[in-house]
């Protein structure tokens, strides 16, 4: 982990005042040259970024509620604001909703209703990098949505899944940190938990 | 619709299915072409970080969601004797390269015709005597559209099992004759006969399982691995003793007789 270690004291040395950077970098490098040989590990840098499991599926529920929630406000507003996606979703996760919001409001249609889920279950997390991935089972409920046209006509369509099994994938949004973004959805085709 | 890449497994979000871009069909279609881009079960593409068993699905045709009634899947849930087709090996299922392979899902919305059964005697049963049970199914061929293709199902029994209320069932790979054309005596015990023991009100359920093969247009019949059951509507039975008295003559003609 030098490499890591490295960097985040580089970004720190550019926080610090303008003035006496220099010379306080010079007294710095001759400091940690010195130190080298016996570093100690710092307490950050021993935590894992999820010490447990139940911290992590935290972590993924209250992720994926809050990319639910950006997903209906949106999706209710028939509106694509993409900054508000990338809150909640990696970018390329959130390049996929909004494609997906482009063709509803592009028909000239919205929804109504909340999108819920239960019944979450930790697949597994690990750390990779300093960014965390966890991936987690799904329960996706949509009973309580409709689809609506222009004229707020009901066009909802009859076949829809109203429950489905989902498998959710999570990472970090900035390196080292516990809060998760929504990296991938993939419908489950195994046994139906829902 | 959905877009697919042979690597990448499909991303999907909440949005597809409120607005029914993912139904109930565009998913099975979903899972189908993963299985044939990978030619992998579906599940083993996630590998590069979940790559445990227990995360995996489990293989096509041991979970199966029939959707519409009388239909479940047949092998390992009940059935167990006529679980396999008796003459099929399994090498031949492999259709030529090119051709989507074709599971009993993809065929869901091909429906065979509801079995019919006839016992003898004709709706009752006597207690402690064989009641004699016949299948009526045979094969048949139903046309519709597979994978976007006209193609034809055929549908073959293989196997029959009726269902007593009273807790036995009779499995048989035959569908049973009559006692007459069997050339028995009435009251004969046969292969697909059953005894009640005591009188009652009991209902009987045929169950028959079927094998599939498709075909496309100008290809030869393929099989689909597996087979199915189809339940034929139940039948009441009524079961009653018979006691042997003597009488003056028909009980109808002198019902004052006595022992009538």
């Amino acid at each position: 982990m030098p490499t890591s270690r490295l960097k985040r004291r580089r970004s720190r040395r550019l926080g610090g005042a303008a003035a006496a950077a220099s010379v306080l970098a010079l007294v710095l490098t001759g400091c940690v040259g010195a130190a080298e040989p016996t570093p100690t590990p710092t307490p950050t840098e021993a935590a894992p970024i999820f010490a447990s499991d139940e911290e992590a599926l935290a972590a993924a529920e209250q992720a994926y509620a809050a990319q639910l929630v950006v997903v209906d406000e949106l999706s209710h507003a028939g509106g694509v604001a993409i900054e508000k996606l990338e809150e909640v979703a990696t970018a390329e996760y959130a390049a996929g909703i909004s494609a997906s919001l482009e063709r509803l409001s592009a028909s000239g249609m919205r929804t109504t209703g909340a999108t819920t889920f239960d019944t979450v279950e930790l697949i597994e997390h690990f750390e990779a990098d300093d960014v965390a991935h966890v991936s987690a089972y799904v329960c996706l409920d949509i009973g309580d949505t409709r689809v609506v046209d222009s004229s707020g006509a009901d066009v909802t369509p009859p076949d829809r899944i109203l429950r489905a099994p989902l498998q959710v994938r999570f990472e970090s949004r900035f390196l080292g940190a516990n809060q998760l973004l929504v990296a991938g959805t993939e419908p489950w085709s195994g046994d139906d938990f829902c | 619709m959905l877009i697919f890449t042979s690597n990448d497994p499909p991303d999907v979000n909440s949005l597809d299915y409120i607005t029914g871009a993912i139904s109930e069909s565009a998913v099975d279609v979903h899972a189908e072409r993963r299985h044939e881009s990978t030619g992998e079960v579906p599940g083993g593409e996630d590998g590069d970080n979940v790559g445990s068993a227990e995360t995996e699905p489990p293989p096509r045709g041991a979970v199966d969601v029939w959707a519409g009634p009388g239909w479940e899947q047949l092998c390992g849930a009940n059935f167990e004797a006529g679980c396999s087709r008796p003459s099929a090996p399994a090498a031949p299922a492999t259709p030529a390269p090119g051709t989507p392979a074709v599971t009993l899902r993809d065929i869901a919305s091909f429906r065979p015709a509801e079995p019919s059964d006839v016992m003898e005697p004709n709706g009752w049963a006597v207690e402690g005597l064989p009641a004699n049970f016949v299948a009526d199914a045979s094969s048949e061929v139903v046309s519709g559209t597979l994978l976007g293709q006209p193609a034809d199902v055929r549908f073959t029994p293989v196997g029959y099992r009726w269902v007593h209320s009273d807790g036995a069932t009779v499995t048989s790979s035959s569908p049973g004759a009559t006692w007459s054309s069997l050339g028995v005596a009435e009251f004969s015990p046969t292969d697909t006969s059953h005894v009640y023991t005591a009188s009652g009100e009991y209902t009987v359920t045929l169950r028959v399982a079927l094998a599939a093969e498709y075909r496309f247009a100008g290809s030869g019949w393929l099989p689909i691995a597996g087979t199915l059951t189809i339940d034929a509507a139940p039948q009441r039975v009524l079961v009653g003793e018979v006691d042997t008295v003597l009488t003056v003559g028909d009980c109808k003609a002198y019902p004052s007789s006595p022992g009538c």
